[in-house]
């Protein structure tokens, strides 16, 4: 399996990443279930407007997700992947014929109703890159154009 | 359930745990058969030790460094050497260890005993792993039993066994390794019975050879052949060898013995003891059901059963591929016959061929003749290379016997340590590369401060036009561009400015080479260092031997580029395109073919144009050590070694030996093929260079004028966006 199979695969089984944002230098990560798009250029993910993360995003749109499936097991440091994802994050309207939001609910239907609630933000990441460490040390980049 | 058993203690709920070889030895042992006595350790016992030292998780990180497809045998043979090492260095649990000792010393005392495989499954009808675990015979004492323990179960990791375990489907992490330490019976007689032949339904097989019957399993001493009447024990044939020799016992250990001349010009059976061994055969059959395959010996007059497995039912194909594999070891004596053919008949003749060719001008020819003198280069360079597969790489197994020997006998923390013993034996590049060094020290020295204005310059010009044809001569090869013509003339000029301002690193000390060559030497009893030496002589020649015979074949590859090259010039316009990618089939066609139009070849795309996919971090071998920063220079082909600069970074798909003269000025070495053996691992560890091998993708993933960080100590290449990442890049 190549690597762009090897990510798509990871992207489409892993149910839960950990966003990182951060507000005047303060780093700040939480953990969201997520989606992607067929191409992998944009990732999607709910968050209550509330919360820190969207302050955050609110005030710098740079973030990072990562993304691996470690099993916190020895085998982890040569099967492992794990992925962090690069790029700016903007809200995006909720409409439920778009692909993006097919994907998020086909992929995460018990959220549906939190999706759907009035406080709830559909946010979609632009993704720029992807760092991709396997095998415990070798790390790949995709710049996406 | 008790891990270490008696044969007697082997129920039927044991069995499962304790392999297919000491299960047999256990039923022959209850059915009043004579077996030596044994003690068995589980599959338990195995699971134990590497839960309680924490070895198993270390195996599985070793084990999964790299994807298994993308990794070449010499790869899975490094990986098998630091495997056995692992094993080697990791000492018994006290736990264990107390178990273990009053129960080896109990049984067997000090006599001798034979420490052997005895994996799941190892022996079924299914698979044959015989051959491809390891047993060790004539072992005395209970701390080097408990070593050849570790080594018995290291073999599970064997690159011969790791292979066949891949190839038949087998899952190498579930594999599990049980071990019998059995009594040495030192037998006068030995040989193997197979209850039906292989060949024969009807009959039954008795191989014999005089002494011990490991020479015989080996393949390395041809045995004496009776065809037996399954029913009624009539010798139907009687197939003498060719000459018989002998495997006896040492004072440790086996070793090939000469026989007296009477013994040699005597079948090792009476008609007496062939009746014994059909009887014993039958018997095992009768009691395990399916035909048997039996090692047997003769102790004065006591025959013993030293063990049985069924006959594979595995096609032919499953028994070629695990003789494919046992091909991989080699043993010293078919060594040494290699060797005298390659040193006394090969390298001398690919010579004899290279120097023909060249005596050609091929300038003379017409494009007819050309075409022919091209497809005879062409067809000539495959022969050698058949060759060089057929009899140089396995000569190469030379260095690899010696290795596994000096890790067993001398434990170094590092698995590599031995090739520090094998470096500088004149390699042909090596020489190269000094004669390279002189000459760019000339021309710095003289020739360049004599053109500034010291005088002499015509003299020193002279003298080093002398130099460098006497250099051309001896290393001539157009392949790399070392050819006389002005073009590669300034070439290399260029380099040797290069090497000029640079002094290389120098390799190892003789020092530390003798340092470790007395530490081997005196690991052995002294009646053993003789064999010892040989060995290491041996080891020598194929690491020598490894990069100088790529030179030979380089030159006749030289001149089948050379034709090709003439060839190209007089096809001249007729390949605006496909100039550079032109074979030897295509040329040889458009030579005979004035109105033939060559087709364009297409470079594949990696990716779509939108999507780049760059390195960071590239995993391979640690294969040299050290730390280096850079820029990488990408060697495709041969122009790309004349734009190299000193204290650039080489990456390669394959450091080729004919190329290994930038090695001096390099800064270090990156390159896709993988192994501790190979050319470009070889001369940079010469050198003292960091470098990295088997990195997957490596001259499409790096670019030409990228910083870079080579870690050789771990193995890991970093690829900087900008410079001052360098710094940090070791903690990434």
């Amino acid at each position: 399996m190549n690597l762009e199979s090897r990510l798509k695969r990871l992207f489409r089984f892993q149910k839960l990443g950990v966003l990182a944002t951060q507000q005047e230098r303060t780093p700040y990560t939480s953990l969201v279930a997520f989606a992607s798009s067929d191409d992998m250029r944009h990732i999607v993910f709910a968050t209550p407007k509330a919360t820190r993360k969207f302050a955050n995003i609110r005030s710098n749109a740079n973030v990072a997700m990562f993304v691996d499936n470690r099993s916190n097991r020895a085998v982890d440091f040569r099967t492992a992947i794990g992925v962090t994802a690069l790029g700016s994050v903007r809200q995006i309207p909720k409409r439920k014929n778009s692909s993006l939001m097919k994907h998020y609910c086909t992929k995460h239907p018990q959220l549906a109703s939190f999706l759907a609630s009035p406080s709830c933000a559909f946010m979609c990441i632009d993704v720029r890159s992807f760092l991709i460490v396997e095998r415990f040390q070798n790390v790949t980049e995709i710049h996406l154009g | 359930m008790k891990t270490i058993l008696r044969l007697s203690e082997i129920d039927e709920t044991a069995k499962s745990l304790v392999g297919g070889k000491a299960a047999a030895l256990a039923e022959m042992a209850a059915g009043d058969l004579r077996v030596p006595r044994a003690l068995c350790l589980a599959t338990d016992f195995f699971d134990r030790f590497l839960d309680m030292t924490g070895l198993r998780d270390e195996i599985f990180m070793e084990y999964h460094r790299k994807r298994f497809e993308d990794m070449r045998w010499e790869e899975i043979w490094d990986l098998s050497l630091r495997i056995k090492n692992m094993f080697l260095h990791t000492p018994l649990p006290s736990e264990l260890s107390h178990q273990l000792r009053p129960r080896i010393d109990r049984t067997f005392r000090n006599r001798p005993v034979v420490v052997r495989s005895s994996a799941i499954g190892e022996d079924s009808a299914q698979f044959s792993f015989a051959g491809i675990h390891e047993s060790y015979v004539n072992v005395r004492g209970t701390d080097t039993i408990l070593k050849h323990i570790k080594l018995v179960w290291a073999s599970l990791f064997s690159d011969a066994a790791i292979l066949y375990r891949n190839e038949t489907g087998l899952d190498i992490n579930a594999s599990k390794m049980a071990v019998i330490v059995q009594e040495f019976i030192n037998g006068q007689k030995s040989g193997v019975a197979f209850s039906r032949s292989p060949t024969s339904e009807a009959h039954m097989m008795i191989e014999a050879v005089h002494g011990l019957n490991q020479g015989l399993v080996d393949g390395i001493v041809e045995p004496d052949r009776w065809l037996i009447g399954r029913r009624d024990g009539r010798i139907w044939s009687y197939t003498p060898p060719v000459t018989r020799k002998s495997i006896q016992a040492d004072s440790e250990g086996i070793t090939p013995s000469e026989l007296s001349q009477e013994l040699a010009e005597r079948a090792p059976l009476t008609d007496r003891e062939i009746q014994g061994i059909y009887r014993l055969s039958r018997s095992v059959e009768r009691l395990f059901g399916p035909p048997q395959d039996t090692e047997w010996t003769y102790a004065k007059r006591t025959l013993y059963c030293l063990q049985s497995r069924p006959v594979t039912t595995a096609a032919v194909d499953g028994d070629s591929q695990r003789q494919w594999y046992l091909s991989l070891k080699r043993n010293m004596e078919n060594l040494m016959e290699l060797r005298d053919e390659i040193e006394g008949h090969l390298i001398p003749e690919m010579q004899n061929i290279a120097r023909e060719m060249e005596a050609l001008d091929l300038s003379d020819l017409t494009c007819q003749e050309l075409a022919d003198e091209l497809a005879k280069r062409q067809a000539t360079f495959d022969h050698w290379r058949d060759i060089y597969w057929e009899k140089f790489i396995p000569f190469a197994h030379g260095v690899r016997l010696f290795g596994e020997t000096y890790n067993r006998q001398v434990m170094p923390e590092d698995p590599y340590e031995f090739t520090q013993l094998l470096v500088a034996t004149n390699m042909q590049s090596l020489e190269r590369n000094k004669m390279l060094a002189g000459l760019a020290t000339f021309y710095t020295t003289r020739v360049m401060t004599a053109a500034k204005g010291s005088g002499g310059e015509t003299e020193a010009t002279a003298e080093f036009d002398r130099m460098l044809d006497d250099f051309l001569k001896t290393f001539r090869n157009p392949l790399w561009g070392l050819d006389s013509g002005p073009k590669h003339r300034d070439s290399i000029i260029k380099l040797l400015k290069q090497m000029g301002d640079r002094q290389p690193t120098r390799p190892a000390t003789a020092h530390s080479r003798k340092r470790l060559e007395r530490r081997f030497l005196a690991s052995f009893p002294e009646a053993e260092a003789p064999h010892a030496r040989k060995l290491l002589d041996l080891a020598r020649v194929s690491y020598k031997l490894r990069d100088d015979d790529n030179i030979y074949l380089g030159k006749i590859e030289g001149q089948m580029t050379a034709a090709l090259d003439e060839s190209k010039r007089r096809l001249g316009n007729r390949l605006p395109v496909a100039y550079q990618t032109l074979n030897a089939e295509e040329a040889i066609l458009l030579l005979k073919n004035p109105r033939l139009k060559p087709s364009g070849t297409a470079k594949r795309q990696f990716r779509g144009k939108d999507v780049t996919v760059t390195p960071r971090q590239l995993l391979g071998q640690p294969a040299g050590s050290g730390l280096a920063a850079g820029t990488a220079r990408i060697i495709e082909k041969p122009e790309d070694v004349f734009a190299f600069t000193a204290g650039e970074i080489i990456v390669c798909d394959a450091i080729d030996p004919n190329m290994t003269f930038i090695i001096p000025i390099a800064a270090a070495v990156v390159e896709r093929r993988g192994g501790m053996l190979i050319h470009g691992a070889i001369i940079a560890r010469e050198y003292g260079l960091p470098c990295v091998t088997g990195v997957p993708d490596a001259v499409d993933l790096i670019k030409n004028g990228q910083h870079i960080v080579v870690d050789g100590y771990l193995g890991i290449v970093t690829v900087s966006r900008d410079e001052s990442e360098e710094a940090t890049a070791d903690t990434a």
